[in-house]
């Protein structure tokens, strides 16, 4: 029980002492709220995370169904990134490891050394240096539409050529990266100005080729948003 | 001193004769730049093309408008365009519609008929993959630019302030 206060100073300070308590509560309270509106907008981002690419790629994709090889050796895991590609778009189109047909009967995306020949379904192709400055580059054979001559690729299969930077090593993210990179050009997918970004999880573009914007965990961006499976299947007819 | 007049002699001819042969270069008057209609089944390329900017040495020198139907030309001659895109040697250049430049370039020469009917644009990678860099640069917020949570954190720390301070007065009366 409470002594019953008599003396006026007494209770002057007794009431400055519960003054002093009740303003830190209302400092804590408020501070609460603060929390509470603040994780109430992140909540609203969440709903507006990924994005959709809006860059024009090339004109012609693979369509319906593509190898993909590597001829000239095992430097990149394709058949892992083929199973990858074809597991986010949630059908087969995409095969490993071999070039017959290719630009008769199938598109194809090609991968190899720079400077290199290859043998595409059995006709030789010289491979450009990838562009100054990059990993790898994705050229592309389509009939007349053309920054590489092969004479395999038309219009109904073309053909993808990625010159790796042979004067590079790349670790395995990199290479991870890179596979799954130029395999989305080859449908029609462009390098994108988005840059990693947080919304609660954190995001990082496979378009983001690195020149946009780098982020803390470049280049761990080897996973390709929702936005981007979901453009790439409608630019391809899947 | 007739040695010293010839050697001056022998270097001004030296010197001078270049730029006489430069003189002699020949002029361009007119460049002439043609894309045909490339048939139904390349219909999709003059589409996605669409307006295409004729660049000679970074310079604007015409478009061509490739949305409209049929063969398209553009004829680019002296009075009627910037003296530099008729310059002999300069690259001419093409940018389409979504700011990809093309594959095909050409050099400024008397007498140029260019037939274009490849639309590709040069490989993406242009710039680059670079390397990573260290730290948080360039990791955005998504939506830093939404300040509603400053604004109702405020809000609600002067209400909440208030109210306290408000129930702690009558208390104390």
């Amino acid at each position: 029980m409470m002594p019953r206060l008599t003396n006026s100073a007494a209770v002057l300070k007794h009431a400055r002492r519960r003054w002093r308590r009740r303003y830190w509560l209302g400092v804590t309270v408020s501070v609460v709220l603060l929390a509470v509106a603040a994780s109430n907008a992140s909540g609203r981002a969440e709903a507006t995370a990924d994005y959709t690419p809006s860059t024009a790629g090339y004109t012609y994709g693979v369509g319906a169904y593509a190898w993909v090889a590597e001829p000239s050796g095992t430097v990149l895991d394709i058949s892992g990134a083929v199973a990858t590609w074809n597991g986010w778009i949630g059908s087969t189109r995409l095969f490993a490891g071999s070039t017959s047909g290719c630009g008769s009967s199938i598109s194809c995306i090609v991968f190899a050394n720079d400077g290199t020949t290859v043998t595409i379904n059995g006709t030789s192709c010289a491979v450009p240096q990838a562009t100054s400055g990059a990993w790898a580059t994705a050229y592309i054979e389509a009939g007349g539409y053309k920054n590489i001559t092969c004479g395999i690729g038309t219009t109904t299969y073309p053909l993808f050529v990625v010159a790796l930077d042979d004067e590079r090593t790349f670790n395995a993210t990199q290479k991870l990266h890179i596979v799954r990179h130029e395999m989305a050009h080859g449908m029609r997918l462009w390098d994108e100005n988005h840059t990693c970004w947080t919304s609660g999880a954190t995001y990082y573009p496979l378009l983001n080729n690195g020149t946009f914007g780098t982020c803390a965990s470049y280049p761990n961006n080897t996973v390709a948003t929702t936005g981007e499976i979901n453009k790439a299947k409608s630019l391809n007819g899947w | 001193m007739k040695k010293i007049a010839s050697f001056v002699l022998l270097t001004v001819a030296f010197v001078l004769t270049p730029t006489a042969v430069l003189a002699q270069s020949p002029q361009v008057e007119t460049v002439r730049i043609e894309v045909p209609d490339l048939g139904p089944e390349r219909a999709v390329e003059r589409e996605v093309t669409g307006q295409l900017t004729v660049l000679v040495d970074g310079v604007q020198c015409g478009v061509l408008d490739l949305n409209r139907a049929g063969d398209v030309s553009l004829e680019i001659s002296t009075g009627a365009a910037d003296a530099s895109c008729l310059k002999p040697g300069a690259e001419i250049s093409f940018v389409n519609q979504h700011g990809q430049p093309l594959f095909e370039r050409y050099k400024v020469e008397p007498g140029l008929r260019i037939v274009l009917t490849n639309l590709a644009p040069e490989p993406p990678s242009e710039n680059g993959i670079q390397p990573p860099s260290a730290g948080t640069e360039g990791l955005l917020a998504h939506e830093s630019t939404d300040n509603s949570f400053v604004t109702w954190g405020l809000i609600a720390l002067v209400g909440g302030i208030g109210l306290m301070a408000v129930w702690a007065r009558r208390r104390t009366n």
